[in-house]
């Protein structure tokens, strides 16, 4: 008999929920900024839409993760510290400032296309000459790194507790970061054929890329199912939202698909199936770690391990 | 000040529950409705954010046979040397008093729990009316402030719990060890070592996981450089990707078009 471990009650809706959207606003930030240092003026699009995303996202985050506490007009106190072997500290101030260069990216952006000018956002109208004249490469270079410990640091987060289903895996950060780039070019494809854009996806190279993180994303899949302790993901509601929700329907399936259409156009239609596939199995991965690893040492199971001594 | 520890001496608890019983007033500490668990005269069963302080009943051999007996143990936070959740707390709310104990200031927790997940012993716990973690204080303002002993040390009646410096407790804790040897009795120290010393150790008679102690705790942050590294790892892989990708496709139409 070990100890009765403790859990945290990080209610999945809280937790999960902000683990997949600070993912995608991360991932979309990268992207967006990796297509505007290194690709050209066509990719500009994605580049727009990567920030306004990761905008989106960002502001949600936050919120999510101050209703989570138990006293959350006390969230502030979190950037009081700054201890670098707490991955909730370091992760507090990634996602501050990752907030702050995302706001000025996309305001950036909302500037070069003339979006200031008019309507609601015309008192803004002063601020886009000052922000038209900003580096805007630099900026997203930096944001890009402080995007890629958002993606990741929720991951180190969960594999550096005494919890011994998530202690097991030291490769929960690269693969949440995988998936939450996975996940961000589903969103950022979704948008950018809705935006009238669907060739910058259905005929690209971007999809080349999606297709080989999905083929990196598989192997950390398989890992979690198949390292020490990872059984459980194949037995009861995790068999459901583990194996048919990420394994397959998430990863598998989506490579399949894009797989079969090396080298040539994919319709619209099945660049949104796809992301849409991937999108799900993108929630379920982070689901179904968190709430596996709270029912590991808190479930019937548990409970009854610890009875029986 | 010096260290202060309190030693567990396993071999002379009688199960009493005083110390339980004395944590809860002291504490101001509500009862907790357990119902009836079955388990030996246990229903207290584990620490929570109302128990602070748990007598654990392990019944060992045949009920009726003669080598039936019981092991007892008086459970608390262990106030670890290295703690996790001193390590992981991101608002600074747990800190190490003067001497030595680890405890939680609740004006300053703000109940993001990752102090939870963070103890190997399981004893930090959400206290569900405050929204906070809550745990044993090793009395410390009986000790620190009163000059007193832990409220669970004064009501022991069998000096299971002994209340002093690191130092003399563990010079105590060796000769208890050296006469139950003597006598034929399996004697161990539990908590010398382990985490940097815990300030709440044991003199126990059988393995750790017998009285629900790990046999090798370890420090949650220990894994935080090399969790770090296969992420660091990972995504100059993926980061690489994205950049060949999108050059690959520059260059490819500055081709087209040159």
């Amino acid at each position: 008999m070990g100890p009765n471990l403790h859990v945290a009650e990080w209610p999945w809706y809280y937790v999960a929920v902000y683990f997949f959207l600070g993912g995608i606003a991360a991932g979309s930030y990268l992207l967006a900024a990796i297509a505007d240092i290194f690709g050209d003026e066509e990719d500009w699009p994605l580049v727009r839409i990567g920030h306004y995303i990761a905008l989106i996202a960002v502001i949600i985050c936050p919120i999510l993760l101050t209703l989570d506490l138990g006293q959350p007009f006390r969230f502030w106190r979190m950037l009081t510290q700054f201890k670098l072997l707490s991955p909730v500290s370091l992760g507090s101030w990634a996602l501050f400032l990752f907030g702050l260069f995302a706001f000025i990216s996309a305001l950036i952006w909302l500037a070069k296309d003339g979006q200031l000018e008019q309507g609601a956002m015309s008192a803004l109208r002063p601020l886009s000459g000052p922000l038209s004249s900003l580096p805007r490469k630099i900026i997203a270079v930096i944001g890009g790194f402080c995007g890629l410990f958002v993606a990741g640091y929720t991951g180190v987060l969960l594999s550096t507790t005494a919890n011994p289903f998530w202690n097991s895996n030291q490769l929960l950060g690269i693969s949440f970061l995988v998936s939450a780039l996975t996940a961000s070019i589903a969103v950022i494809s979704l948008v950018l054929i809705w935006r009238g854009h669907g060739n910058l996806i259905t005929r690209s190279h971007f999809r080349d890329l999606w297709l080989m993180m999905l083929g990196f994303e598989i192997f950390l899949v398989a890992w979690e199912l198949f390292h020490e302790g990872g059984g459980m993901l194949l037995t009861g509601q995790f068999f459901i939202t583990f194996v048919v929700g990420v394994a397959i329907v998430g990863v598998l399936l989506p490579l399949i698909l894009l797989a079969g259409h090396i080298g040539r156009s994919m319709s619209n239609g099945m660049v949104m199936l796809v992301a849409v596939l991937v999108l799900i199995g993108g929630f379920f991965f982070r689901y179904s770690i968190l709430v596996a690893g709270e029912e590991a040492v808190s479930g019937a199971e548990a409970v009854l391990r610890y009875l029986l001594i | 000040m010096a260290r202060m520890s309190m030693l567990v001496d396993t071999a002379v608890c009688i199960g009493c529950k005083g110390c339980e019983v004395a944590c809860k007033q002291w504490n101001e500490l509500p009862a907790e409705n357990h119902g009836f668990t079955g388990v030996s005269y246990d229903n207290t069963l584990a620490l929570s954010d109302k128990t602070w302080c748990h007598v654990a009943f392990n019944e060992q051999g045949e009920t009726f046979n003669t080598d039936f007996r019981w092991l007892f143990v008086s459970d608390r936070c262990k106030h670890c040397g290295e703690a996790g959740c001193l390590e992981v707390c991101p608002t600074g709310a747990i800190y190490r008093t003067e001497t030595g104990a680890v405890n939680i200031n609740q004006d300053v927790c703000n109940g993001c729990q990752n102090c939870i997940p963070a103890c190997p012993f399981g004893v930090v716990s959400l206290d569900h009316d405050t929204g906070l973690a809550n745990k044993c204080t090793l009395c410390t303002d009986r000790t620190e402030v009163m000059g007193r002993e832990p409220a669970c040390v004064t009501a022991c009646p069998t000096d299971s719990l002994v209340f002093g410096e690191r130092e003399e407790l563990l010079a105590l804790a060796e000769q208890k060890q050296a006469r139950m040897q003597r006598n034929g009795h399996r004697a161990e120290i539990y908590g010398r070592d382990e985490l940097g010393g815990l300030n709440v150790f044991f003199l126990l008679q059988d393995e750790p996981e017998v009285y629900g102690l790990p046999s090798n705790p370890q420090l949650p942050q220990d894994k935080v450089p090399e969790a770090y590294t296969f992420t660091a790892a990972g995504s100059i892989l993926l980061g690489l990707a994205a950049v060949v990708s999108f050059r690959n496709r520059r260059v490819g139409r500055e081709d087209q078009e040159g």
